[in-house]
């Protein structure tokens, strides 16, 4: 693919740049698909910025290869998708491919690369930096500078290793699970992967995604793996996390209703680490800002240069116009975007005879950054930007824009089925709303490929398209977008658990599964017990009371912080809570000292079997990880 | 002061009160000393851990009822740290590997393995004991849950191991369970306990207990128990623990049906109201109520194949067209399979119900 | 019961042996020695009988339903080329899915075939063709990957100098084409039932079994052709039985009543292999057929009540209706469609209730 895009590169510039080619779009959009099946067994991660034959010589295989681990991560996790059409973004198509291409401060990149440098080539391994934070607003070059760098670097040290082609740095790839249960696990296995490459195998490891960290969960064990990850005492290849930081941003765009926090910006490297882990000495921070006009001007001009096809036909000033408005946004990727939209289109509409030299120049500008609160609304209502567009173009740029800036997909098809009854207040027919859920039903079934990220949004917007505006004027949005509650749920369903499980394992003695228990003996026990048993407290049903949960129209800072471990928030104090306590102490004494008289007062018969075994594995629980968890965590 | 289900669970094969033709042939395989593998199958609450305590109660004697707790950890591949608890007595383990996800055959490989390469050599100065024997049971709970990796795997240990371990595993299907497994164990089927059989056990509990009715004709009384029963649908434990719940309320229990209501349980009564909401509004708006309730059932640890499951039978009891009922029925089949299929629940849920709802409005 | 107990402790080794033999699987301990007595594969038999003497034998490929008597055949060809005193180095058994990495059965392929061949002694020679090679035995080799089997194909081109391959599968088309044309294919054919009749009244005379009529004819019916599946469960049928006659033997009120004694019965033998009976099958069938949606879905919960597996009952369902001749053809396709996608959804680790319900009300509005 790549070579084919530079002949065609070589072509364009060979001929007489001021002639129209004669190729129209579509003819190049098929050389390329051509293009594509040449070497379409190369696996490839990011095309690069088209350079001439002498970079090319330079490098004589610039076709990148995947390392061999992360060739096998992707396969395993099934991310790997081959997201390149004819319609190729050109933010992907012009990545930079060396580091003196990047669209970035030198100052920055000089910074930088001697933190990186002191990172890997550190003579005490053990007390040179180990985490480095990239922090900065989206599209600031972040990831772009460290994968570079890394190349570079370690390249060139390993020179003669004839690992030339395998890329220096392994990048973290989050794939949703079931139910998010067990995203921490799969963070925590990659990361006990790559603490191995180190020496001839050195790799710099690049954390862009994250694990879902919106759940509270995951977040401590994220934290808890980082801490770790300071505090080993042996060699470890630098870790570069690449944040991006949204700063408080206030200018509502009038699309949706109004709102104070959302899940984005609460996203900084103190929220995210914590202010403890991010004030620790092994760990460097690097503030990335908006890039400044010169550096994104400079990469502007070197992609016209590629694009002359589509920029000759745009009068100068027409496009300085455009420019200037555009590059105040400091996000190259969301500049190129938008570039790349606006020119086609005016391109395209120049074609039927539409002159119009205003069209669309500052509307897209605006549409900056995302969150998920918009891109829900854009998907709801579509967006108000393209109101003048025909239907099915509306609905496509909408979510085109979405698309482009938000990747989570699961998390959008969570925020879908918790807002698609907005729409006109939810006064429309059952049958629609059932072919909504249906279709997100079925995009929850498919695993990868691209029909998963958009299948549910387009059906979404398709369908609430059909539906007749009623009114056209009168109706106002009373219901507010809310933000899912999924995360709420498997908090509670852990809570639950945990209770339940405690009382599996110390009271109950596993005779039983523990949703079993839940099932039958949670509601039971409380009804028999408290009439049977003079207990200190009541018990209440096992695992808590049934509590309805509901959807929140923003995410407050409180929710995310602050509330360090399970305290019991959310149960009242109660005598299963006590039992358990109670077992849990019975058990430690017997550890504590080999007298057997410590059971002085069994809850519950199967105790009392128990002491008979004991001298025999007296340290059986001093191991018991699930119990330090649980202690640890506030539970007992 | 222990429950009912514990105080009056047979602890030998002799208490053993219904299946009486089951209970042989457990009694000959005990006696005869040794068994081949078997796989004990039933729907819960109908006493398979019972038999299989009673068996080897028979076997070793009561010391398979003294039982420890241990923790195990083992190290995967990936070099990740998993435990899960094992429950023993000196002759058997019992493990439930649904504790294990994917780990599991790895983990049952080499927990069997440990087994039996441990050899009980304590028949030389015990020879006359019962407990004599040269092999160690290992009890595996949810086989149905085990993937189909670990059921192969198992099949070979089977084999392997087949001189020094005695494998019995537990579940509530056979369906799942492939055929090289199920032609390598013993099937014994444990069907629920048929409503008088429950009621003999219940008459008996009420004898001991010197429970008081509100009336003393027999008949009511029998009536009343067979309504117990009837509620709790084959499920034994269940049965007995809503039976102790309703005589503790009050010192005479009244025979009056409306007594019975405080044995439903109360995700059940949840999902019946949510079902009456299904029935009769038929909205949007109502669609967002149901979704308070389902992430409600949901948080709790419902499994969201029961909720299905639940809110379909509750359905087609408030519908009377024929023809509705198998809609939502055909609905519901689809629905379970996406639940297999997919991540997030919740959708498929939520799914079912709107379906259900354009399927109810068409009535 | 002491007594034998006694028994036990005095004669330790000898009981070890006894108990190993008892242990041995009678699909083991009754496996065909020779070619010859194989059962009902006369083709494959002819064909390599042939083979054996020329004494040039090509890579093969045996593939066919389960118990049908590939691997039976291999080792008996085994033994006839080698002996027994060769056979233990000459061949090399590999059960694919055991260790699926084709690195480790690579592995074991180049270790095995570079073990220098212990040559045949004289009395060898006489008796056996032996000749100068290797067989190795792939066995369950559909369930190889892709790849491995495409990485085997190199390995089988490497060492056919010095061995020969025998790929054994139930499933020809999952084995890659360029592995397969390499081979030469055998079909095993299912069992017709005489021939497997004759080898189970073999194994229950040498066994001394107490059988009821039919039993036989129903363990064939219910294993389908799977020799070694009915083996298998008369195995299983026999222990229970003889534990039962045990039991008898020691109790000394002799209370169980005639009914319970250890013959093998019908009744036995389904209990034994899951199946349904008869008269439940019709029962079901009845009630699908009534159209009344009250009674099917209180049928369907007896049905999981009594521990039935739905897979079972999907299976039995098949054969009843698809086979009842009152029913047209195309309500049979519909019928046929219906236990498809049940069958599908089962797979997927669905609901047994729930899929047994629409099951049952599918079929009956189909009627």
């Amino acid at each position: 693919m790549r070579r084919g895009r530079n002949k065609r590169a070589v072509i364009t510039i060979d001929s007489d740049g001021t002639d129209a080619d004669e190729e129209s779009e579509d003819d190049l959009i098929e050389d390329i698909e051509d293009d594509e099946e040449e070497i379409s067994g190369i696996v490839k991660r990011q095309p690069e910025l088209v350079q001439p034959e002498v970079k090319r010589a330079k490098r004589p295989a610039s076709i990148k290869t995947k390392t061999e681990k992360e060739r096998k991560i992707k396969k395993e996790t099934g991310t790997e998708t081959e997201t390149e059409t004819g319609n190729q973004q050109w933010s992907d198509q012009y990545a930079p491919k060396s580091i003196d291409d990047i669209c970035i401060n030198p100052q920055k990149l000089k910074q930088v690369k001697e933190v990186l440098y002191d990172m890997i080539y550190h003579p005490d391994a053990l007390t040179s930096p180990r985490i480095l934070i990239l922090s900065g607003p989206a599209g600031s070059s972040k990831s772009t500078t460290v994968k570079l760098l890394a190349n570079d670097l370690i390249r060139s040290s390993q020179d003669n290793f004839g690992s030339y082609n395998n890329d220096k740095w392994i990048e973290y790839m989050d794939i949703a699970s079931s139910d998010g249960f067990n995203q921490s696990n799969q963070f925590d296995e990659f990361m006990n992967d790559v603490k191995y490459r180190v020496g001839s195998n050195l790799t710099v490891v690049v954390l862009e995604e994250l694990p879902n960290i919106f759940h509270y969960e995951t977040l401590i064990k994220f934290r808890n793996k980082l801490r770790e990850w300071l505090y080993m005492d042996t060699r470890l290849p630098p870790l570069v996390i690449c944040l991006t930081e949204v700063e408080y941003n206030n200018n509502d765009l009038g699309v949706t209703p109004s709102y104070s926090y959302n899940i984005e910006n609460n996203l900084t490297v103190d929220t995210l680490l914590g202010k403890e882990l991010a004030s620790n000495p092994k760990v460097k921070i690097v503030k990335f800002n908006s890039i400044a006009n010169r550096y994104v001007r400079k990469t502007i001009n070197n992609i016209m240069k590629y694009e002359r096809k589509v920029f000759s036909q745009i009068p100068v000033h027409t496009l300085n116009g455009f420019l200037d408005e555009l590059v105040k946004l400091g996000d190259i990727r969301s500049i190129l975007f938008n570039l790349q939209l606006w020119a086609r289109n005016y391109v395209q509409r120049k074609e039927r005879g539409v002159d119009d030299e205003t069209y669309l120049e500052t509307s897209f500008i605006r549409e900056n950054q995302i969150n998920l609160f918009h891109a829900i609304g854009k998907i709801i209502y579509s967006s108000s930007e393209f109101a003048n567009l025909a239907d099915d173009k509306k609905d496509f740029y909408s979510i085109e824009q979405v698309l482009n800036s938000f990747n989570n997909s699961a998390l959008l098809n969570l925020s879908i089925l918790e807002n698609y009854g907005i729409y006109q207040n939810g006064n429309y027919e059952i049958s629609i709303a059932s072919e909504i859920v249906d279709d997100l039903s079925l995009n929850d079934l498919m695993i990868d490929g691209e029909a998963s990220k958009d299948f549910g949004i387009r059906s979404t917007r398709n369908k609430l398209r059909s539906i007749e505006v009623r009114s056209s004027s009168g109706y106002t949005n009373k219901l507010k977008i809310k933000f899912p509650r999924h995360f709420k749920m498997i908090r509670q369903y852990n809570k639950t658990m945990y209770q339940i499980k405690a009382y599996q394992r110390y009271v109950h003695r596993l005779r039983n599964t523990w949703q079993e228990l839940n099932m039958i003996d949670g509601y039971y026990l409380p009804l028999i017990y408290n009439k049977k048993k003079q207990s200190r407290y009541l018990y209440n049903r096992l695992g808590g009371k049934f509590q309805e949960i509901y959807a929140d129209e923003e995410l407050g800072v409180s929710d995310l912080h602050g509330n360090d471990g399970h305290n019991g928030r959310g149960f009242d104090r109660d005598q299963f809570e006590v039992d358990i306590e109670q077992a849990i102490a019975e058990l430690n004494n017997e550890e504590g000292s080999d007298d057997e008289e410590g059971l002085s007062d069994p809850i519950d018969d199967s105790i009392d079997e128990l002491d008979e075994n004991e001298d025999e594995d007296g340290e059986r629980f001093s191991s018991d990880s699930e119990l330090e968890g649980l202690i640890s965590q506030g539970m007992i | 002061m222990s429950l009912w289900v514990d105080k009056y669970r047979p602890k030998s094969l002799d208490q053993l009160s219904y299946h009486d033709s089951i209970t042989h042939n457990l009694r000959a395989l005990a006696k005869s000393g040794d068994f081949p593998h078997l796989l004990v199958y039933g729907p819960s609450g109908a006493g398979k851990k019972t038999r299989i305590y009673a068996t080897l109660n028979e076997i070793f004697g009561a010391q398979v009822d003294k039982l420890k707790i241990d923790v195990k950890t083992f190290v995967t591949s990936s070099n990740r740290k998993l435990e899960f608890n094992v429950l023993s007595s000196p002759y058997h383990l019992e493990i439930t590997p649904s504790d294990m996800g994917n780990n599991d055959r790895v983990v049952i490989q080499d927990l069997l393995k440990e087994v039996a390469s441990t050899e009980q050599v304590d028949f030389s100065n015990q020879s006359s004991s019962k407990t004599k024997h040269r092999f160690k049971v290992v009890v595996i709970n949810e086989a149905d849950s085990l993937t189909r990796d670990a059921q192969a795997a198992l099949r070979r240990t089977m084999e392997k191991y087949s001189s020094n371990t005695r494998l019995i595993l537990v579940c509530n299907s056979i369906s799942n369970i492939i055929p090289p497994i199920k032609s390598r164990t013993l099937l014994i089927r444990i069907p629920a306990p048929s409503i008088t059989d429950m009621n003999k056990i219940f008459t008996t509990i009420s004898n001991k207990e010197s429970l008081k009715f509100s009336s003393n004709d027999s008949q009511e009384v029998n009536q009343f128990l067979s309504n117990i029963g009837h509620s709790c649908n084959g499920n034994l434990r269940k049965g007995l623990l809503s039976f102790e719940t309703l005589s503790i309320q009050s010192e005479t229990i009244s025979l009056s049906p409306n007594s019975l209501s405080v044995l439903k349980l109360d995700w059940e009564v949840i999902i019946k109201n949510l079902s009456i909401t299904i029935r009769n509004n038929r909205n949007v708006a109502s669609l967002a109520k149901v979704r308070v309730v389902l992430y409600e059932l949901l948080s709790h640890c419902i499994p969201p194949r029961i909720i299905l499951k639940t809110l379909l039978f509750n359905l087609i009891e408030t519908v009377n067209s024929e023809y509705v009922v198998s809609q939502l029925i055909e609905l519901a089949s689809i629905f379970d399979e996406r639940l297999s299929l997919g991540q997030k629940s919740i959708f498929h849920l939520e799914g079912f119900v709107a379906k259900a709802m354009v399927a109810i409005d068409k009535m | 019961m002491t007594s034998v107990l006694m028994n036990k402790a005095t004669g330790k080794l000898d009981q070890y042996e006894e108990e190993r033999l008892h242990h041995t699987p009678w699909v083991e301990k009754y496996r065909p020695k020779k070619l010859e007595d194989v059962a009902s594969q006369d083709h494959a038999v002819t064909v390599l009988q042939r083979t054996i003497e020329s004494a040039n034998l090509p890579h093969m490929l045996f593939y066919g339903p389960p118990g049908t008597g590939k691997t039976s055949t291999i080792l008996a060809l085994a033994k006839t080329l080698y002996g027994p005193r060769l056979y233990k180095t000459r061949v090399l058994e590999l059960n694919a899915s055991d260790e699926r990495g084709i690195s480790i059965v690579r592995e074991k392929i180049k270790n095995f075939a570079r073990l220098t061949v212990s040559n045949p002694t004289t009395e060898d020679l006489e008796n056996y063709p032996c000749p100068p090679y290797k067989i190795i035995i792939l066995d369950e080799a559909d369930s190889m990957t892709n790849d491995a089997q495409a990485a085997l194909r190199r390995t089988i081109e490497n060492y056919s100098s010095v061995t020969r391959f025998c790929l054994i599968c139930n499933y020809i088309t999952r084995i890659i084409d360029p592995l397969a044309s390499r081979c030469s294919k055998f079909r095993f054919k299912p069992l017709n039932n005489d021939n497997a009749l004759n080898r189970l009244k073999y194994i229950a005379e040498e066994e001394k079994i107490n059988l009821s009529e039919g039993v036989l004819e129903e363990v064939l019916k219910i294993s389908n052709g799977d020799l070694r599946k009915a083996i298998t469960f008369l195995q299983s049928a026999t222990k229970l039985s003889n534990s039962l006659e045990d039991v008898e033997m020691a109790d000394e009120d002799g209370n169980f009543e005639s009914e319970t004694t250890s013959k093998i019965t019908v009744n036995g033998i389904q209990e034994i292999a899951g199946v349904i009976p008869d008269d439940i099958v019709n029962q079901l069938a009845n009630t699908i057929k009534s159209k009344n949606i009250k009674s099917i879905s209180s049928q369907v919960n007896e049905v999981i009540l009594q521990g039935r597996s739905a897979q079972q009952v999907i299976d039995q369902l098949h054969d009843k209706f698809i086979l009842d001749d009152t029913i047209n053809s195309i309500t049979k396709n519909k019928i046929a469609g219906i236990l498809f996608n049940i069958d599908k959804r089962l797979n997927n680790g669905t609901d047994e209730h729930v899929q047994l319900l629409n099951l049952f009300v599918q079929i009956s509005n189909a009627l």
